[in-house]
């Protein structure tokens, strides 16, 4: 697992729960051509956080979700 | 649903207004035998106040002349209006009088209440009991310490020497003060204790109903969130924020939740 990922999955799991690494998994499987979360690095942050403001969106508030996307986006900074 | 005796709210006011009890208790123990005590001492300063300046105002060289049967002569007259007027300045004071020596008695001479309907005495009564107080006055002013029984009732007294023109002690001038006066202060601070006490548990009750009520809705909101999802009802909104235990309790549940959510949730079944 790279850096990157850790670093994600930290911070996602605070806002999801042990599911959260499902859910990441997902997104950049589906959204960002079959790539695995474990490979994640710095410069795939702002598209990850892009469908995972969406994606939790539908578990959490909007507002919560929109926070965790800013988040992981800055990670990637 | 959790019965009214074990519910943490009935729990936190028993605890909190014990603590009042407790400390309330422990308040009046230390401190209501000295408040009371301060209260008598400064009753008897109060007296004794009373009855320097009565002494010092009267003549004792008039008193001296004074003798049986003569009571209704202007010289008695007016010092029992002048120790009636005293009297009446404090509506505590029940009666002042004087009394003198008659060899080895002691003899009332002047009575306040002579023209008032309360007479208890006439020149030359003698004072049956002359307490060391009395003795003691003719050296210099005195308080009784206790309580004491006199034909106009139960009540604390004061004496100060009666001088004449020589400086000589005539005799001696006695203010009493209704014991029921006396208690009636003294009680007063039982009463204000009792009264802070009570006040004191109802704020306690009060302030702790208050609180715990909040934090029981909160905790209620948690079991309903917790029974829906254990019947299978995910779509739960767990809107506590708070920042204390309760607060942390409800975000580690709503973390819980939405990890179930997901994973419930048909796209990631299917994964």
């Amino acid at each position: 697992m790279s850096t990157t990922s850790d670093a994600v999955l930290e911070t996602a799991t605070e806002y999801l729960g042990p599911a959260a690494i499902t859910l990441l998994e997902r997104q950049t499987k589906f959204h960002m051509q079959g790539l695995s979360f474990q490979d994640l690095q710095s410069s795939h942050c702002t598209e990850l956080a892009k469908w995972v403001g969406i994606a939790s969106a539908m578990f959490i508030e909007q507002d919560k979700a929109e926070e965790l996307a800013d988040k992981i986006r800055n990670l990637g900074v | 649903m959790t019965s009214p005796l074990h519910s943490i709210m009935t729990k936190l006011t028993a605890g909190f207004i014990i603590l009042v009890l407790v400390i309330s208790g422990l308040t009046f123990y230390f401190t209501y035998g000295a408040s009371s005590g301060k209260i008598q001492e400064s009753t008897q300063q109060e007296l004794l106040a009373l009855a320097s300046i009565t002494a010092s105002d009267l003549n004792g060289d008039e008193i001296a002349k004074l003798q049986p049967g003569m009571e209704s002569e202007v010289l008695y007259l007016m010092n029992v209006e002048q120790l009636a007027a005293m009297a009446k300045s404090d509506g505590e004071i029940v009666k002042i009088y004087t009394l003198r020596k008659n060899g080895d008695q002691m003899e009332y001479v002047i009575d306040s209440g002579y023209n008032s309907g309360t007479r208890n005495f006439r020149i030359g009564t003698p004072e049956p009991n002359p307490s060391d107080a009395m003795i003691r006055a003719y050296s210099g002013r005195e308080v009784e310490r206790e309580f004491i029984q006199r034909p106009w009732g139960t009540v604390l007294s004061a004496y100060a020497p009666i001088l004449g023109a020589t400086g000589k002690v005539i005799g001696i001038v006695g203010v009493d003060m209704d014991a029921r006066v006396v208690q009636k202060r003294m009680s007063f601070v039982g009463q204000t204790i009792y009264l802070i006490m009570f006040l004191g548990i109802i704020c306690a009750g009060l302030i702790i109903a208050i609180f715990s009520r909040t934090m029981i809705r909160d905790i209620h909101i948690l079991i309903d969130s917790a029974n829906r999802i254990s019947r299978g009802d995910t779509d739960v909104a767990i809107t506590i924020t708070r920042n204390d235990e309760i607060g942390e309790l409800a975000s580690s549940f709503k973390r819980m939740v939405t990890s179930l959510k997901i994973l419930m949730h048909t796209d990631y079944k299917q994964e």
